[in-house]
């Protein structure tokens, strides 16, 4: 007797705790918990927007202002000095315009070609092409007397191409100021190299002119 | 309440076949419990009260017989008291064990799926990790909900034996 009604209680606190474990295992209390999870979030997401990792932007640097430009220099007044009437040999001159890549030496001019002398009547026209073509320039060292005393000068110089390319020759044609740098500027240009000029597939020698500036560097 | 039962019924299916032993185990528990408490309540205070009344009745209640008699008859008393509670007791120790080995099934059951599909079948996996926790769960809550209606029973028990022995003047 007191069994059976212990059973059916039983049956009734076992099916107290198994819908205990029943609501332990399913996930409707999960739910809440996401709720509640949700606003956690949100709560540091706060905090986040409280703090926001400063970022630096790097600033570009500012483009420097370009350089006004210099006012036009004033024409010449200069008359031009009487020309002697002396025939002028035509001649087409080489214009060669060569990078200079090494920094603080002299400044080597432009090159001109050398006004050759008036071919014989008979020869046909010399046939001039332009193409001067240096292949190596070694820039001449600055005389240390000139350096120590600050002389800057130009100085022209006037040599012959081989068929080889090599230089012959040189000679000082003006030179300001005089004396100063002409030793260094014939032994530069004694160096340099040349490819020689083709005249109907033959290799043809010829003059040129050069015109080598000494600056100092400053 | 019918709601109720079929989601206990789906828990039952999903804990397999360690969880009805454990149901079975409770039930029985929670039975005998109850048992107990109705005896203690409702049927001991009369046997209480036959036992003194038979005591009293008694002329000689000094003597090495009368002495012995007493004995007896608490010690029978403490028999009827302490009738179940051993098992009681068993049973309490025994549910979690229960639940350890629904969840020594369970796992099995998940490196079998494990051995024949790889780990790609976490469908299956699943199935035999929730019979392990669930067993786990259903051991552990069974045996505390029955731990302290045990214990508490026991020291009913053994309060009610001395009050039962206090009530038996020997005088």
């Amino acid at each position: 007797m007191r069994l059976l009604l212990g059973l059916l209680l039983a049956i009734l606190v076992n099916f107290g705790l198994f819908t205990l474990m029943q609501r332990m295992t399913t996930s409707d209390g999960l739910e809440d918990r996401t709720i509640e999870d949700v606003l956690l979030l949100d709560f540091v997401r706060v905090q986040e927007e409280e703090a926001p990792p400063e970022t630096k932007r790097r600033q570009p640097p500012k483009k420097p202002k370009p350089p006004e430009e210099p006012p036009p220099p004033p024409p010449a007044q200069t008359p031009s000095p009487e020309q002697p009437d002396v025939p002028q040999p035509q001649l087409q001159a080489p214009n060669i315009d060569v990078p200079m890549n090494i920094a603080g030496g002299p400044h080597l001019g432009e090159f001109q070609a050398d006004p050759v002398p008036e071919p014989v009547p008979t020869t046909s026209q010399p046939i001039m092409d332009d193409d001067v073509m240096p292949l190596v320039r070694i820039p001449p060292n600055y005389p240390r007397m000139a350096q120590r005393r600050g002389i800057e000068g130009v100085v022209t110089v006037s040599f012959i191409i081989t068929k080889d390319g090599r230089v012959r020759d040189p000679q000082v044609i003006s030179a300001t100021p005089k004396n100063v740098f002409d030793d260094e500027a014939l032994k530069a240009v004694l160096k340099w190299r040349f490819k020689a000029k083709q005249v109907d597939g033959q290799p043809v020698e010829r003059r040129a002119t050069q015109e080598i500036e000494f600056t100092l560097d400053r | 309440m019918t709601d109720n039962l079929f989601q206990i019924q789906l828990l039952m299916e999903s804990g397999g076949m360690v969880l009805w032993l454990i149901l079975i185990a409770s039930v029985l528990m929670w039975t005998l419990i109850i048992e107990r408490y109705v005896y203690m309540f409702f049927r001991h205070p009369k046997e209480k009260r036959e036992v003194i009344n038979h005591w009293n009745q008694r002329h000689d209640r000094r003597s090495w017989y009368a002495q012995q008699i007493r004995q007896g008859m608490i010690a029978e008393n403490r028999i009827r008291l302490e009738r179940y509670l051993m098992l009681i007791k068993t049973l309490t120790m025994a549910l979690p064990m229960l639940g350890l080995l629904g969840t020594v099934n369970g796992m099995i059951q998940t490196f079998d799926v494990m051995t024949v599909f790889g780990t790609g079948n976490t469908r299956g996996m699943a199935g035999g990790i929730s019979i392990a926790l669930i067993t786990t769960m259903g051991g552990l809550l069974t045996a505390l909900s029955g731990l302290y209606f045990s214990t508490q029973l026991q020291q009913q028990v053994t309060r009610t034996v001395d009050n039962v022995a206090d009530a038996l003047r020997r005088d």
